[in-house]
């Protein structure tokens, strides 16, 4: 009996917060804000000058 | 090694027994020093430390033993002596930079340490054939932990650092190294200052969206998780009660045991039936590919065909920061407005104890402001009435000229704070 309750009192103690799945602090937890937005053409030209100059000034 | 320097003034506060004990242990110290090769010495003294500070201590321990070498060479100095030498020269190295580069609080790295890691793995980067892609290898996240002044201010700072430690438990948790040894990664967790916290992710591939959503939806959840947070801010407890409604200690102190038993019940009324407070950390991360492609659009940190190959370096790196940091920001403004205009009772009670202590921080700062307007205004008056007297006394071009710039200086602060 006595292991029960105390399994019992583990279970509550990992479910913390009763999070609702409709609830906006499960859609924050949810969210997966990163985007690798892709560079543009005049961009990509600019950047590969860049990384040129780089490997310049670093020799 | 791993002592903390104590000084004297706190070894005055406490009592004897912690002293003796102290004394004790910084004699071990000094008896392992005299034990220990200089090698193991150098290897005790990086030990448990960010890789970037081990590669710190034993750049200074090359050069020492070259020193060293020389010493004994050339002048004939003892080798025991020149030991002796370079075990004091490594110490006094190891303590600074664990005082550069750890915080004091949580002992985690801060983020000048953050900034160090950054700069080396591009530079890492940089040595080999580099393409655009690569700068896609090293990630920087940025996390701000939800809710700190809010633990403060109605639990007490105590609990305040206890809910701090939490996402230290998070970060350095095993369950967190796991993600990221099984998808190819690795990172060190920082402590950038106050609830601002980092991760600084890399890779031998570059990262994915998959990779960096991953590790903070991973982060986050653990976080949630954690039981502990409905303790630290305990909506059971008295004291948490009636801070949360505003009253101080004193105000309650005051109040009869009737009344208070009155106004608890009152209190609770008001917290759904049941609640547990949730900890939250918002998250956002920034590639050096983004930081690359960021610096681009800005005209005042666009990369110079002038610029030297540290101020390029210095450039993407304070691009990624600041992209990682605003975007975080736009996350977590979301969350609150999500949380704001929420139908859940839990939602709606959470947002309530951020909008009390959002409110107090904006009247506070509005306080600050007005303070400052004052100063900058009794400067400027000052300020004005010295360049009458030089004009009266027909002090020379030069000094005026001055006067006049440090009166456009104050007149623009002014006009900044108005």
């Amino acid at each position: 009996m006595k292991i029960k309750l105390s399994s019992q009192k583990n279970k509550k103690t990992r479910n913390s917060g009763n999070i609702s799945p409709t609830s906006a602090v499960f859609r924050h937890i949810q969210s997966r804000p990163f985007c690798d937005d892709e560079a543009t053409e005049t961009e990509m030209i600019e950047m590969t000058k860049i990384l040129a100059q780089i490997k310049k000034v670093k020799r | 090694m791993n002592q903390e320097i104590v000084t004297s003034e706190e070894i005055l506060e406490r009592p004897d027994e912690e002293v003796q004990i102290d004394l004790e242990i910084a004699k071990k110290g000094h008896d392992r020093r005299q034990i220990l090769s200089v090698h193991d010495f150098v290897k005790e003294a990086a030990n448990g430390m960010p890789e970037e500070i081990q590669r710190r201590i034993m750049r200074v321990f090359e050069r020492l033993e070259a020193f060293g070498s020389e010493i004994v060479r050339e002048h004939g100095v003892p080798q025991d002596k020149v030991d002796e030498f370079i075990k004091e020269e490594l110490a006094i190295s190891a303590h600074e930079s664990r005082a550069a580069f750890i915080e004091e609080k949580l002992k985690m790295p801060n983020k000048s340490y953050a900034k160090q890691e950054v700069l080396q793995s591009i530079n890492e980067i940089l040595v080999h054939e580099p393409k655009l892609e690569d700068f896609k290898k090293l990630a920087r996240v940025s996390f701000d932990l939800n809710g700190l002044k809010a633990v403060n201010d109605l639990a007490g700072t105590r609990r305040g650092d206890e809910y701090l430690w939490l996402v230290k438990e998070v970060l350095e948790s095993e369950k967190l190294q796991k993600f990221a040894d099984l998808r190819g990664l690795s990172y060190v967790a920082c402590r950038e200052g106050g609830d601002e916290f980092s991760a600084i992710v890399k890779s031998d591939r570059p990262l994915t969206e998959e990779d960096l959503n991953d590790f903070m939806v991973l982060a986050k959840s653990l976080l949630a998780a954690n039981a502990k947070a409905a303790e630290i801010l305990d909506f059971n407890d008295e004291t948490t009660l009636y801070h949360y409604t505003g009253f101080s200690d004193k105000e309650w102190a005051a109040l009869t045991e009737e009344k208070r038993k009155e106004k608890l019940v009152e209190i609770k009324k008001t917290i759904p039936q049941g609640y547990r407070y949730v900890a939250q950390i918002s998250a956002q991360a920034a590639t050096a590919y983004q930081g690359l492609k960021d610096a681009l659009a800005k005209e005042e940190m666009a990369i110079n065909e002038s610029d030297s190959y540290g101020l390029i370096l210095g450039k993407i790196m304070g691009r990624m920061f600041d992209l990682s940091d605003r975007k975080m920001h736009e996350e977590k403004n979301k969350f609150k407005k999500d949380l704001a205009e929420s139908n859940d009772p839990s939602d709606k009670m959470l947002a309530r104890v951020y909008a009390r202590t959002d409110e107090e921080r904006q009247q506070k700062n509005i306080l600050e402001k007005k303070n400052l307007l004052i100063v900058a205004m009794k400067t400027l008056d000052s300020l004005k009435n010295d360049l009458l007297e030089l004009y009266k006394v027909k002090a020379s071009p030069e000094t005026i000229s001055e006067k006049e710039r440090d009166i456009k200086t104050v007149e623009e602060k002014i006009r900044s704070l108005e």
